[in-house]
């Protein structure tokens, strides 16, 4: 059973590549002292937009291996981080 | 005055940002919601082969609005006044003129072509710096996004120059100017609410209102009918056969998320919904559909799996199949209220 902790760095490092493919510049996030565990971080703070979602539903799909529901490909549904976190952790545990 | 920008606000519509501009603009001011929520509720489908925009809001003239003053001029009207491009911008904006044309991205920073290729795409100008010499534009930015950034005046003139190099056939030769008429009014129009919910219902060709000074538009199709185009250009994707637009359901979602809005704008605002719980209920489940249908396909953007394609195509038929109930559930209400109107 993969824990949380485990989710959030597969999530931190799904996020760093994304951000390298889109030259925003990880080091920049990394600098910025973002911190994925802290549960006020918004998705809209590490610069995450509708299209920026999709990106990253894709990519988590593929790395947890599970579908996302149609109704929860919203980025507005995560408001933080860490709800994005609980929403993966129970669909890997179904 | 070293510095001007003119207000902006996020509009409903954006997918196309020549509906998108003047919204921006006009949806300052609340007074103009009667006149937002009284329109934009017919859509077309061009049929022809390739069209630049083919699925959208019907409007006749997305620049005709009682809030906004309009002058339009040619990119060869530049020449017989005789003035330089930047020049011209920058007192227009001084003088509270928003300015609207296209430009070549290529110059423009912040694009997703910035640097790469020549793509010719509108602008709304809506600020100046005087001493850092910049413009502010609002468009569609490198993270997709419809956002304000900025151009050196330097870049500004070579992106607007260069169109001339690239518009061979000059389809995009406007020069719009925008202006706020504060002095505009518009009460919500309840017999045009009805009218062209009837013209989405039946499918009929609501261009022909404008016969006075257009020929209709015959080679649409409206309302209701453009469902079947949308599955025609998704039949067509999946063979190969069409190249892949995520606009198509970008569209059909501003639609229905406005039809939502509209709902609850008439049961805020008028009397004239006095029992829309059916119908809130059936266009939030509308709403919530092809909110999915745009999601999948920006996922299949990314992923290329058929799978979303044939979903997206059974989502097509539900949502039709649903969206007739409701607008019929919508003219009943109406009629209930206003028996008179029909």
């Amino acid at each position: 059973m993969i824990t949380k902790n485990e989710i959030e760095e597969k999530l931190v490092h799904i996020y760093m590549s994304q951000m390298q493919e889109l030259q925003v510049g990880p080091e920049q996030v990394q600098q910025s002292g973002i911190d994925f565990s802290s549960q006020h971080i918004r998705l809209q703070d590490v610069g995450i937009n509708s299209l920026g979602f999709i990106r990253l539903v894709v990519a988590i799909e593929n790395e947890f291996g599970f579908q996302f529901d149609d109704d929860m490909l919203n980025v507005e549904l995560f408001e933080t981080i860490q709800q994005l976190i609980a929403y993966i952790e129970g669909k890997v545990s179904q | 005055m070293k510095s001007v920008t003119l207000p902006v606000v996020q509009p409903p519509i954006y997918g196309y940002q020549f509906f998108a501009f003047p919204l921006c603009i006009v949806l300052q001011d609340k007074r103009s919601l009667p006149w937002l929520y009284s329109n934009f509720i017919q859509v077309c489908f061009d049929k022809r082969p390739d069209p630049p925009v083919p699925f959208t809001f019907y409007i006749h003239d997305y620049t005709l609005n009682p809030w906004l003053h309009v002058e339009q001029l040619q990119r060869g009207t530049m020449g017989i006044v005789n003035r330089n491009i930047v020049d011209f911008v920058r007192d227009c904006l001084l003088e509270g003129y928003y300015v609207y044309l296209n430009v070549d991205e290529f110059y423009i920073p912040e694009r997703a072509v910035y640097q790469k290729s020549h793509f010719s795409h509108d602008v709304l100008v809506h600020g100046v710096d005087l001493q850092n010499e910049t413009f502010q534009l609002l468009g569609f930015t490198d993270k997709q996004m419809l956002a304000t950034t900025s151009a050196s005046f330097q870049d500004f003139a070579l992106a607007y120059d260069s169109i001339a190099q690239i518009d061979h056939q000059a389809v995009c030769n406007r020069i719009y100017l925008y202006k706020v008429k504060d002095a505009g009014a518009y009460e919500f129009d309840l017999a045009l609410v009805q009218e062209t919910l009837e013209e989405y219902l039946k499918s009929s060709n609501t261009s022909r209102r404008f016969r006075m000074v257009a020929n209709p538009w015959d080679h649409c199709a409206y309302g209701l009918d453009t469902y079947p185009c949308l599955q025609d250009y998704y039949e067509r994707l999946l063979a190969g056969k069409a190249s892949l637009d995520v606009r198509h359901v970008h569209s059909l979602w501003e639609h229905k998320s406005l039809m939502v809005a509209r709902i609850k704008y008439m049961e805020e605002h008028t009397d004239y919904l006095t029992s829309p719980n059916q119908l809130r209920a059936a266009y939030g489940e509308i709403e919530r559909k092809a909110r999915n249908t745009r999601n999948l396909m920006l996922k299949f953007y990314m992923q290329q799996e058929e799978a979303t394609l044939h979903k997206i195509m059974r989502y097509l038929d539900e949502l039709a199949e649903a969206e007739a109930l409701a607008i019929e559930e919508f003219l009943s209400v109406l009629k209930r209220h206003q028996p008179q109107l029909l």
